[in-house]
């Protein structure tokens, strides 16, 4: 990790007055102690970080703290000094928190000025809406944030970053004292740029007094941004670091509970081989003339920032995006227009980034959901054998390690994590010549993620080749072969050997440099 | 046997539990609810309205609204009455002739709805509109007389002591259920409703799919229209439109059963005669006109209100920590599909056209 300066207030924040101090919070779910006696407590313009597995507790102590949870009995709390009751606090005690989503709760289709108008109406429901006035206020209060936008920008064209930033806008706006901000996996969308962009506002918020609570998986950018990291496992606190004394490593290991082994990628059986997959020229809105070519036995990596083009890739790979010039090519069989059913056919399967959207049906069952590329085979006797399609599936539940391997539970009463494998199940049950994954471990904890990285380095063999674009760098500078970087819609470089480390590949995805 | 015990759970047969209980109460309330007269104007009366319901089925599987069934039905039953009254037709040609020309309105719709990508709710009010229009041009807005006997015979015949239209009902919903639960057909269609773009990325062709499921709408609903001129005996300009809001009723409140939170066939089948049989009680004890419809609004709002809680809980539950990780995170969103797709109508999702 690059080196970085702590703030100068550093010292100053920690030894400024707690905004919020709980005490002795359990939670207890039927069946399950998703809180055991944790303790916190986030100091006035500090950046607290809240780490730790999916499933440690992290989503459940931001839900007590929001009120949604009533905690078990025995927790006490304070805000500012005043102890609250958490779970029955007070509209004024809530007004001093303020809580944003990973989805951030914006309406795409409405403007940053109309979202933040959604709140209590200044004058009255019925009454007009000054627009002059609200466009201005809207406008000083972006300003606050450096943010130069139009108020009446539609939010579904804003980058991540200033999404976020409307988002947070819009919490603070007009609750004066709001002493804590809690943002739950702010950055998940972001490009490295952008991310810096967010903390530098976060430091902003610090200097003015507000503490913010972080919860993260991104480790290097927690070590960067937070002053204070409390780390979760099982429900339990485990240990509340300083961020200045604490290495990347070191935090993993609090984070599971022992040492994670990276996967190392194995040299790449190339001998003369035909390649599997060639890509001509592929040039779209956003990417131009990408070519490449991918041997079997070889992952390669694409990555860049958000937009940089990298991300279209699946999606023609896919058959579900359109191209305007350029040939895909696989394995011998040469496209210039590909629909999924023909991708199916020529043996290459895509794992899409959009899991809701583009991966599962939330009100199929697992079983149901992995076999249908292909449910014609799960024919036999007159009908869809749903005995044996549960056997197939589960074995493919196992491999990818969805827990439980329920074949007959439908996929919306899953976590995002599970649903994750249950996507990868469902590509490699297809057992494609050319696999091509997007975003493969994106909302999966650190264990599991490390399980899947090991596996696609598995599925790495002499009859198969796979795409991985990511925006991971971590990720992919270990289970990569190559990597390709995107800029401005080009394919920028190729990272090979031991070339391929994150540091460089953040670089390169960065550089201005290049011919535009 | 392990699997019995949620097979029987109310919450998926609810309808079944409530059923006997309204038999039992109309047949200790009245004296004449529990007889063989009352079962079978019930189950005959009730015939046209489940096979609309069985072919709307089939759309609401695929993801669409089909409001022009009503118009497809009332076409029909014009359609069929003429050529047999007018051109003097053979029964047997007439009805083939009619529900060849019906297929036509589910594959202008399936059109309307793939290719010029309009959303279903209003692609189909137009066409049901149109249609509704073509009927008076057709009919002249005169009813039609002089239908053979034969052909009445259809709908008044009985096997076994049983009216004819009891079996094309459970003949019909056999086939649909085997197709839509048991074949890769089946399953293809419910993937295109659950999740049309998750389904062509599968490979499934999902706009072959839509049309079809169109036309299958299309030809049972005029399938119904001709059952209608058989049992009335005449062609009738007033057909149709009365069908519809029953049959929508009946499809969302059917996939409250059985297989909650998918259209199924035999749940559609269950709720038409189960909102009947309540109906028809009321009515024997002499509830006023306007009860029935007060029934049939309240049941279809409690029964899908109800099963959505139901699904909500059950999810959240299933969301508090063990099974899962953390809750869903920024990549169950998905983006706004594109310009004329239509969400998935599962009932419990809230359905939107």
């Amino acid at each position: 990790m690059q080196p970085h300066e702590q703030p100068e207030a550093a010292t100053a924040v920690l030894d400024a007055p707690p905004a919020v101090r709980v005490e002795h919070l359990s939670k207890t779910f039927p069946g399950q102690r998703a809180l055991d006696d944790v303790s916190i407590e986030i100091r006035r313009g500090e950046v607290h970080a809240l780490v730790g597995q999916n499933g440690s507790g992290k989503s459940t102590l931001i839900k007590a703290l929001s009120g949604f949870h009533s905690p078990d009995p025995g927790a006490s709390a304070w805000i500012e000094g005043q102890a609250v009751e958490l779970g029955s606090l007070s509209e004024a005690e809530q007004a001093k928190m303020r809580f944003i989503h990973q989805d951030l709760a914006l309406v795409p289709s409405l403007t940053i000025r109309e979202n933040l108008g959604l709140g209590p109406a200044r004058r009255g429901p019925l009454m007009p809406v000054e627009r002059r006035r609200e466009r201005r206020d809207v406008r000083d209060l972006l300003g606050t944030f450096d943010l130069d936008i139009d108020p009446d920008t539609v939010v579904s064209k804003l980058t991540p970053f200033e999404k976020s930033a409307v988002a947070i806008a819009r919490a603070l706006d007009g609750v004066d004292g709001a002493c804590l901000l809690v943002l739950d996996e702010p950055t998940a969308s972001m490009g490295a740029a952008e991310v810096e962009q967010l903390f530098a506002v976060l430091r902003r918020l610090g200097e003015q007094g507000v503490a913010v609570l972080y919860v993260s998986h991104f480790l290097p950018e927690v070590l960067r941004i937070a002053d204070r990291i409390t780390v979760l496992r099982d429900g339990r606190r485990i240990a509340q670091v300083e961020a200045k004394d604490t290495t990347e490593e070191g935090l993993v290991e609090l984070i599971v509970g022992s040492r994670v082994q990276h996967a190392a990628p194995p040299p790449p059986g190339l001998d003369h081989q035909d390649a599997f997959l060639e890509v001509e020229g592929l040039t779209l809105d956003g990417l131009r003339d990408a070519s490449f070519t991918i041997r079997p036995g070889e992952v390669v990596g694409f990555t860049g920032l958000i937009g940089s083009g990298y991300e279209l890739i699946p999606e023609c790979l896919a058959g579900s995006r359109p191209w305007d010039h350029g040939t895909i090519t696989v394995r011998g069989k040469s496209f210039t227009r590909l629909t999924p059913a023909r991708a199916v056919e020529a043996e290459m399967t895509t794992m899409p980034a959009d899991r809701r959207g583009l991966g599962l049906i939330p009100h199929f069952t697992l079983a149901e959901n992995v076999t249908l590329p292909r449910i014609g085979e799960s024919w036999h006797g007159g009908r869809v054998d749903r005995r044996r399609e549960r056997a197939d599936v589960q074995a493919w539940l196992d491999k990818t390690g969805v827990v439980p391997p329920d074949p007959s539970r439908l996929v919306q009463e899953l976590s995002g994590g599970n649903q994750q494998k249950v996507m990868l199940a469902k590509a490699l049950r297809l057992e494609p010549k050319v696999l091509v994954l997007a975003e493969p471990t994106q909302a999966v904890d650190i264990g599991a993620s490390a399980s899947i990285r090991r596996l696609i380095t598995q599925l790495a063999t002499d009859d198969r080749a796979i795409v991985v674009t990511s925006s991971d760098a971590e990720e992919l500078e270990q289970i990569c072969h190559r990597v390709l970087v995107t800029r401005n819609g080009r394919i920028a470089c190729e990272l090979v050997g031991s070339d391929i480390t994150e540091d460089r590949i953040l670089f390169e995805s960065q550089f201005e440099g290049g011919t535009a | 046997m392990s699997r019995i015990g949620p097979m029987l759970s109310p919450r998926r047969i609810s309808g079944i539990y409530i059923f006997i209980v309204l038999i039992v109460f109309f047949s200790l309330a009245t004296d004449t609810f529990l007889t063989t007269t009352t079962l079978r104007t019930v189950a005959t009366e009730q015939a046209v309205t489940a096979i609309v319901a069985i072919g709307l089925t089939v759309a609401l599987a695929a993801g669409v609204f089909d409001l022009s069934i009503a118009g497809a039905m009332g076409l029909a039953n014009i359609v069929v009455a003429k050529l047999m009254a007018d051109s003097g037709l053979e029964p047997v040609l007439a009805i083939v002739i009619t529900l060849v020309l019906m297929s036509i309105i589910g594959l202008v719709n399936g059109l309307l709805v793939t290719k010029a990508r309009i959303d279903p709710f209003i692609a189909t009010l137009g066409t049901n509109s149109i249609l509704i229009a073509v009927i008076y041009v057709v009919s002249n807005n005169q009813n039609i007389l002089g239908i053979p006997a034969d052909f009445q015979d259809l709908a008044g015949d009985q096997l076994l002591g049983i009216p004819l239209p009891v079996f094309y009902v459970l003949i019909l919903a056999f086939v649909v259920w085997y197709v839509l639960a048991w074949t890769p057909i089946g399953r293809r269609l419910y993937a295109t409703g659950g999740g049309r773009e998750v389904a062509r990325l599968a490979g499934v062709r999902t706009d072959a799919y839509i049309i079809c499921a169109f036309i299958c709408s299309s030809v049972v609903a005029a399938a119904a229209g001709v059952l209608v001129v058989a049992t009335i005996g005449t062609g009738s300009t007033e057909v149709g439109p009365s069908y519809l809001l029953p049959a929508f009723a009946a499809g969302f409140l059917g996939a409250t059963q059985f297989r909650p939170g998918r259209f199924n066939v035999w749940g559609t089948v269950l709720a038409v005669y189960l909102l009947a049989t309540g109906v028809k009680g009321l009515v024997l004890m002499g509830a006023d006109t306007w009860v029935p419809d007060l029934f049939n609004g309240l049941a279809l709002i409690i029964a899908v209100g109800l099963s959505g809680i139901q699904r909500r809980a059950r999810v959240s539950k299933s969301e508090a920590p063990p099974i899962g990780e953390s809750p869903p995170t920024s990549a169950d969103r998905s983006p706004g599909s594109g310009a004329g797709e239509t969400t998935s109508p599962a009932p419990q999702q809230g359905a939107t056209a």
